[in-house]
């Protein structure tokens, strides 16, 4: 199996499926709610926005100043 | 301590439980402490320990905004990546995060429509399947040692990160991101 082309293609085909879904929410709100109010309903719990602003920060310190490969 | 909440039980301390617990097995130290504050956060939140916080999200005007993140992206596009800057804009962030999202729920809340309850599940499924990617990836190149047969995203983001173009692309999607969902309006 080539292992390296099924991973990254893998990544390629779920970043492909979420700008889809992005979109699909954007034109056809009355079958998937766009992001936009997603966010929204979802920001409304404080775990849920601690939760997400630590993977946001995460993010951040992992690729700008943290080992981002060890 | 108040069990009921667990009748109405996020997701996210799962999630969160597990990453520090998965960070304390590949034995990562700033990864664990990151994770395990945060999981530790999330808890206190669960069991109520945790209720107070202002009434509502502080609001600023774009002008503050749009200084902090062109400051930040400036910084963190010119200096050092890994350096003392960087480590500096970064931490920068986690009081700001508290000012921002540290406030009570509202007692009222918008009920889910059909469509966000959809969306959530979809987009949820979509994230648990990036990861089992990114998993199986991690799991390969420990096993066999060979971070060039198994990429995880960090591998394969690093390079082009240390390019001028590569940071430049990740710093401003970092910025606009983390505005998106925790700065403004987004409707």
């Amino acid at each position: 199996m080539n292992w390296p082309l099924a991973i990254i293609s893998s990544y390629v085909i779920f970043i492909l499926i979420g700008l889809a879904l992005g979109a699909v929410g954007r034109l056809r709100p009355d079958k998937l709610a766009p992001l936009g109010e997603l966010v929204e309903n979802i920001m409304q719990h404080r775990i849920t926005r601690i939760a997400l602003f630590m993977v946001w920060w995460w993010l951040g310190w992992h690729f700008m100043v943290g080992v981002t490969v060890r | 301590m108040k069990w009921s909440a667990l009748r109405g039980f996020n997701p996210w301390v799962i999630v969160f439980v597990g990453m520090a617990l998965f960070h304390l097995w590949r034995g990562s130290i700033e990864d664990i402490l990151v994770f395990g504050i945060a999981a530790l956060v999330i808890l206190t939140q669960v069991f109520g320990f945790t209720t107070f916080g202002f009434k509502s999200q502080p609001q600023f005007g774009i002008v503050p905004i749009a200084v902090v993140v062109i400051a930040s992206g400036l910084v963190m596009f010119f200096t050092e990546r890994h350096g003392s800057w960087n480590w500096f804009v970064i931490l920068a962030y986690i009081p700001i995060g508290i000012l921002l999202l540290f406030h009570t729920d509202a007692k009222s809340q918008l009920v889910p429509t059909r469509q966000v309850l959809r969306s959530r599940w979809i987009w949820a499924i979509w994230a648990l399947g990036f990861a089992l990617v990114e998993l199986v990836a991690y799991l390969g190149s420990k096993v066999y040692d060979d971070l060039e047969t198994f990429p995880t995203i960090s591998v394969l983001l690093d390079p082009i990160i240390d390019t001028p173009f590569g940071r430049a692309v990740f710093v401003v999607f970092w910025l606009v991101s983390g505005v998106y969902l925790f700065g403004v309006k987004r409707r």
